[in-house]
């Protein structure tokens, strides 16, 4: 980002600040690649811009927000400066302050920088990924998307400047199998913020989804109703983030729309349950160092020992409600507003082995993989689609598999019914909406976890 | 716009195709009996795909690459990563569109002349609706959108539009002593009248009022009632696998005048329109420059063609539909059998067949179990099946209605899908 363009926004900022106290302004850009193969095809195409400004003003009553992606010196300014008149504070005594931030800069941490891997290096490695997939058994198409994104922001307040860069790498396998009479799929994904190192597979990794796969052509569908599960991290992490992720981010709470909000304090899962959203994780898909706010990144305890501490705020929900910060302010881009959202959502690990969980039960189901989740705060409601899930007898799985798998019931139930927590950790890739739009990066994930929930 | 294209040019492209699109929007957000915030956006960029040939074996083989350019940031540095990346891309050729006469179709309500005033009018409209005691205004979010497109190719073609996009999202919370619940609904609509809001507030204030009776619906069989706003969602898998896209890549499950499921109890007319009057996907002419048509995909319950963009029509060498649009849906009989029980599904948590399976579960966010003629609330649950094999035992209401995307019967029935409850 041009300096100039920044000392210029920020003395603008300056000049009106003893008639507006809160006005902010934030540059967004982005730069980097998307490359999708698949059986016949192959895509090439550079990483959404999303290069975008806005300047936004509390007047004492609510936010008024101005938003261009025309980034040139002379428009901006003429810009800033007229929406900074156009704007009255009607009621100073409620004026929300900007943070004190001074001034700072912040990158992601690389051990191979995707720069530095020529364009062609790239895209032979995911061929060969290609060709490897494309030779298993019963394999009629795949597709393997790779995308690494550079994300600028250069938050601007009178009270100092702060620049952020975040390097988010997602990668993506996906196969498709057909027996001639069913078409089944599989998929695979790895990623967080990092460097090109992040596109490393475990080994066996396309065995393995090629395999899962092919079981999946002759996978039965569940009878409905309760099963005692044990789900993995993925899993795990799905109910964390639908279940107590959307339930506590707190501009719901302006809206009555979210029930935690009268557990504040009180218990609402087993004791052995313990749910953190972390932006400072380091490494996960929906980390960053500050939130579109300002607030440094720091992790907040949500449930700790079954008891809810603490909600997710961005600053207007902080205030209004008289709730602890956190830094959860965030905007899918400059053409958005801020919400308050999740970003790395997990449950904490415990102390017992995977294994040792599912030796555990004595019937049941092991659910494997996600596919999507849908919140429902005021109902406490939760919806989590699962691809598939292996029938586990007398502690052992076996070669029954159920899919696709959906998991309903009531928040408070499904977390009090967590009986096992397990010592292993693993977060995933993901983008999260607010009900059916405005869509962030996030992750979420934990250890594996043993609980009771109605499948159907 | 010819600049950009000059200096295209200049790089030795074979082809390209920018697409400038200018928008302003107006966005209000509403929080019970406040604002919670304004925003006013504009917006100009470029989305342009560049082509470079290559001479193959079996003949010429396209490199492509697709990237965003914003005014006044160097486009320079674009076309040169454009040009290395399209030396490595050698994908089989397909042609850019070379003449179109854009569809006389009305995609911008001459009253988003102001967005501010529309918004300001809809704020009132929907504080007035919400006045009562039993059932109040959560939030409300208002967006409005104006966006002027342009598309320009190397085959001669530069076609322009103005389109409108109006979009509301609306929660209500209905109270009973200190016991609330909420329901939340979305409307997008190309035109004000299409949004027909005051009458929806008051459908959603009463099934509101109901979610404080909700009982969680009990696991079994039922005959499930599918509304209007749920149609293209659940219909998504039939969309999916009549694309050229996945005939090409060897995953379609149809094949054309072939039946779409066996042993079917009703067929249904299955057709993309690009020329609703108002439709959310209605388009005088698409990113490739082909003009909005209707198409007939699937006649009576047989497969006629495949839809595709331009590439995949020329890889299958058929005609070029565009991608797929407004969906219709006529069917062949609307009789309903008599029932005596059935759930009639308001509003799923997330209605997401999968596209590829056609299986589907979906929480039951709200609806009505109907028993005799006597509704009761329900909540919770899901409802799961394989759209494939639902739609042999199909049925359409005989009334007709228009959903923004959508057009066709107001409701379809699919028989004896599991349920997930109690």
């Amino acid at each position: 980002m041009d300096q100039g363009l920044v000392t210029l926004i920020r003395e603008i900022l300056v000049a009106a600040e003893e008639k507006i106290p809160y006005a902010v302004a934030t540059f967004f850009s982005n730069r980097g690649l998307d490359i999708v193969l698949d059986k016949k095809d192959e895509r090439l195409s550079s990483a959404p811009s999303n290069m975008g400004f806005v300047l936004s003003i509390f007047n004492g009553v609510y936010f008024e927000e101005f938003a261009t992606d025309i980034v040139e010196k002379d428009h901006l300014s003429k810009f800033c400066r007229t929406a900074l008149q156009t704007v009255e504070v009607k009621d100073i005594k409620h004026v929300l302050m900007p943070p004190t931030i001074g001034k700072k800069s912040f990158k992601t941490v690389e051990k191979i920088d995707p720069d530095s891997i020529p364009l062609h290096e790239k895209i032979d490695i995911f061929r060969e990924r290609r060709q490897q997939i494309l030779s298993g058994k019963n394999v009629v198409n795949c597709v393997i998307n790779y995308s690494e994104e550079s994300s600028t922001k250069v938050f601007i307040s009178p009270k100092g400047v702060i620049n952020e860069e975040i390097r988010r790498i997602a990668h993506y396998l996906m196969v498709y199998v057909s027996n001639g009479k069913a078409l089944k799929y599989d998929y695979f994904s790895t990623g967080g913020t990092g460097g090109f190192e992040l596109t490393e597979l475990p080994e066996g990794t396309i065995d393995e989804i090629i395999g899962s796969a092919n079981r999946l052509l002759t996978s039965e569908h569940i009878e409905p109703g309760f099963y005692d599960v044990v789900g993995t991290p993925e899993i795990a992490g799905l109910i964390a983030h639908e279940a107590f992720g959307h339930g506590v981010e707190t501009d719901m709470y302006l809206q009555n729309r979210a029930r935690s909000r009268d557990y504040l304090g009180k218990d609402i899962a087993s004791p052995s349950v313990n749910i953190i959203d972390d932006p400072s994780l380091p490494g996960g898909y929906g980390s960053y160092y500050i939130d579109d706010e300002g607030n440094t990144a720091q992790p907040t305890y949500i449930i700790k020992d079954g008891k809810f501490i603490q909600g997710l705020t961005h600053k207007y929900a902080s205030a209004v409600l008289d709730l602890p910060p956190t830094a959860n302010g965030r905007r899918e881009s400059f053409s958005r507003k801020i919400y308050t959202r999740m970003s790395n959502t997990f449950f904490k690990s415990g102390s017992v082995t995977p294994n040792d969980i599912i030796a555990s039960v004595d019937n049941g189901i092991y659910l494997i993989k996600g596919l999507s989740g849908m919140e429902d705060p005021k109902g406490w409601g939760i919806q989590v689609l699962v691809l598939y899930g292996r029938e586990i007898k007398n502690g052992r799985i076996t070669d029954r598999l159920f899919s696709p798998l959906g998991i309903t019931g009531y928040v408070p139930d499904l977390l009090k019914s967590v009986s096992l927590v397990g010592n292993d950790f693993k977060i995933d890739v993901g983008t999260c909406g607010k009900g059916h739009k405005e869509y962030v990066p996030v992750s979420s994930g934990g250890p594996h976890i043993r609980t009771r929930v109605r499948l159907g | 716009m010819k600049k950009i294209a000059d200096r295209i040019d200049a790089h030795g492209f074979t082809d390209f195709k920018i697409i400038e699109i200018r928008s302003n929007e107006t966005q209000l957000y509403l929080l019970r009996d406040r604002i919670e915030s304004k925003r006013n956006i504009e917006s100009h960029s470029y989305d342009i795909t560049v082509y470079a040939d290559h001479a193959g074996a079996d003949g010429t083989l396209r490199g492509e690459y697709n990237f965003e350019y914003k005014p006044d940031t160097d486009l320079q540095f674009y076309l040169e990563q454009a040009k290395f990346a399209c030396s490595m891309i050698k994908n089989r050729y397909y042609g850019l569109i070379q003449k179109t006469k854009p569809s006389n179709v009305q995609i911008l309500d001459p009253k988003l002349e102001n967005l501010d005033e529309v918004g300001t009018q809809l704020t009132e409209s929907i504080y007035q609706s919400t006045r009562d005691a039993s059932v109040y205004l959560s939030g409300a979010e208002i967006y409005l959108k104006k966006s002027e497109i342009t598309l320009k190719t190397s085959t001669g073609i530069e076609l322009s539009k103005i389109k409108g996009l109006i979009s509301v999202e609306i929660t209500l919370i209905a109270r009973r002593g200190k016991e609330e619940q909420e329901l939340n609904f979305h409307l997008r609509r190309r035109s004000i009248e299409d949004l027909r809001l005051q009458q929806r507030i008051e459908e959603y204030k009463e099934h509101t009022l109901k979610t404080l009776d909700v009982q969680v619906p009990r696991s079994g069989k039922a005959n499930v009632v599918f509304n209007a706003s749920d149609v293209y969602a659940l219909l998504h898998p039939l969309i999916f696998h009549s694309s050229g896209k996945a005939m090409d890549q060897g995953i379609s499950r149809f094949r054309v005048n072939e039946r779409i499921v066996e042993q079917a109890t009703n067929d249904f007319t299955l057709k993309t329109s690009g020329i609703l009057p108002f439709g959310l996907y209605t388009d005088p002419f698409d990113d490739d420059g082909i003009s909005g048509q209707e198409h007939t995909i699937i006649d009576r319950g047989i497969f006629k063609k495949y839809w595709a963009t331009k590439r995949y029509a020329d890889y299958l060498n058929v005609e070029p539909t565009g991608s797929f649009k407004n969906l219709i849906i006529e069917p062949v009989s609307n009789e309903i059998s008599s029932t005596d029980s059935y759930y009639d599904i308001v509003q799923f948590s997330d209605l997401s067949p999968d596209p590829i399976t056609g299986d589907l579960v979906a929480e039951i966010r709200f609806g009505y179990q109907v028993k005799n003629g006597k509704k009761i609330p329900i909540k919770g649950g899901s409802i799961g099946c394989n759209v494939f094999e639902a739609l042999k035992n199909i049925q359409f209401s005989d009334n007709h209605t228009f959903e923004g995307l959508y057009s066709g019967p107001t409701f379809m029935v699919l028989r004896d899908l599991s349920i997930s409850g109690q």
